[in-house]
């Protein structure tokens, strides 16, 4: 039988994300949140409230993976909430983007200046300012983490005049 | 005669212009995409780094990949669009900012009328359009449920519901039969049910095959069946939707005649910009409740889109 949904205290999820990704305070404020195991934490609109229903499946959408050393922002989470982002951002081109929601690593040429950003572990990758998913920092790599199930093999990507 | 001019030939009675129909029937389905107001500011980002105007709108980041899009006149921020093979596969889909969706189904929300704060529930949801619809009618607050005991579906419908960023849709996997009563009441049910998909066929000629085998009376129990546990699940002075994507009245109408009793009126509806024809009062020699009539069903010639019946029902006190 699985757990009921509980709604948490939000604080330390909002503090670790603001924290880590730079994002304005206040971000979360019409947001609850909500963990059903001890992995993940769910984010949902103020005022839901599932009621008397068993068994449910989600509350909202996952946020966050805490059940690991490291937490781990959802893509959907960073892509809904990462418009804002300051910190621990990398930014790709139009090729790089299709083959980030392939779920494939990019690896940086030696001479790539994103070489030395200051960023580590999970990170948000963007295009064109637009929030795209996790990925994770590896010395010279980037790594996709998009879940499997919404990796696209060939993803049609706008691009810009000079990309084109 | 075609496979399915025959499959259709039992409705040909309710049909005023009977050659449009099969016309119709015959040429494949418009695509619909829709813009997710939860990504106003994504669509912004990117059109102006792609050197749009910042107000532009989805169509006119489609139509610069070659794209060709027309506006729908009856739902804002909703186009017809040609030439878009895998809509799936675009960046805008992909990170939520579209959704693809058949234009009639983007109807039953709008009949539904949910608003903020209310409690709703969407009993078959998946795989999930519609639900979404009804969250954003709500402004992305108060409490959808949106059920569907299917395992494969359940996961499309979350899925759709994560990347368009719904915050206010609490997924179950419910039996919708074994709905538990506890939950109640709602507001609003959405109860769009299974059906034998006859209004599909544009999409899926196959669908009208399957439906001439003798599904029909099969689906019917079922759907009174879930009409049935809805109908107690809706507080008095809520609505109801019931709606499928068939023609056939033993889905619609007659379900509708054999389980609403006093504490029901079927209430009429006008959407401008759609045409429907109304429903009918008596099939095969049964005589149905008079508010059958204001049951809407629309034929795939009278919009160009795929075939769907919507009935709005009201929860009174009996009399």
């Amino acid at each position: 039988m699985l757990k009921q949904f509980q709604r948490l205290d939000r604080k330390p999820y909002v503090s670790w994300w603001t924290d880590r990704f730079g994002t304005p305070e206040g971000l979360f404020d019409s947001c609850s949140m909500w963990q059903r195991s001890k992995a993940s934490v769910w984010v949902a609109a103020l005022d839901v409230e599932p009621g008397n229903v068993a068994p449910v499946d989600g509350v909202g959408f996952p946020l966050l993976r805490v059940g690991g050393r490291a937490w781990k922002p959802t893509s959907v989470g960073l892509v809904h909430f990462g418009l804002q982002a300051t910190r621990n951002v990398v930014e790709l081109d139009a090729n790089e983007t299709a083959h980030f929601l392939a779920g494939q690593t990019i690896k940086l040429r030696s001479d790539d200046p994103r070489h030395g950003l200051a960023i580590r572990g999970f990170i948000l990758a963007r295009y064109l300012g637009v929030p795209l998913g996790c990925a994770e920092w590896r010395t010279g790599a980037i790594r996709s983490v998009v879940p499997k199930g919404r990796r696209n093999s060939a993803a049609d990507v706008p691009r810009t005049a000079g990309e084109s | 005669m075609s496979m399915i001019e025959n499959a259709l030939s039992r409705y040909r009675p309710l049909v005023s212009d009977w050659q449009l129909l099969v016309d119709a029937c015959h040429r494949p389905l418009p695509l619909v995409v829709w813009a997710n107001p939860l990504r106003v500011e994504h669509r912004r980002r990117l059109a102006s780094m792609l050197g749009h105007r910042e107000d532009a709108e989805i169509a006119d980041l489609l139509r610069e990949r070659g794209y060709t899009t027309k506006r729908l006149g009856w739902v804002a921020d909703a186009w017809r669009v040609d030439g878009l093979e895998r809509p799936g596969h675009t960046l805008e889909n992909q990170l939520g900012l579209i959704h693809v969706q058949e234009e009639i189904s983007l109807l039953p929300p709008v009949v539904l009328g949910a608003r903020p704060g209310e409690r709703v529930l969407d009993m078959c949801a998946a795989p999930g359009g519609k639900t979404a619809r009804i969250a954003l009618s709500m402004d992305n607050r108060g409490t959808l449920i949106a059920n569907d005991v299917q395992p494969q579906r359940l996961r499309a419908l979350r899925s759709n519901c994560e990347r368009l960023g719904m915050t206010n849709v609490v997924v179950t996997p419910i039996d919708g039969i074994r709905f538990p009563l506890a939950a109640s009441p709602f507001d609003r049910i959405l109860l769009d049910v299974p059906c034998s998909c006859e209004g599909n066929l544009r999409d899926t000629p196959e669908v009208v095959r399957r439906g001439a085998s003798g599904a029909l009376v099969g689906r019917s129990g079922l759907q009174a069946t879930l009409l049935g546990r809805a109908w107690k699940l809706l507080r008095e002075g809520g609505t109801l939707v019931y709606s499928t994507c068939t023609f056939a009245p033993e889905e619609n109408e007659v379900v509708l005649d054999y389980v609403l009793g006093a504490d029901a009126v079927i209430e009429p509806f006008v959407t401008p910009g759609l045409v429907s024809d109304p429903g009918v009062v008596e099939w095969a020699g049964r005589k149905l409740r008079d508010d059958c009539q204001h049951l809407a069903r629309y034929w795939p010639h009278l919009n160009d889109t795929g075939g769907f019946a919507i009935a709005k029902v009201r929860k009174v006190p009996a009399c």
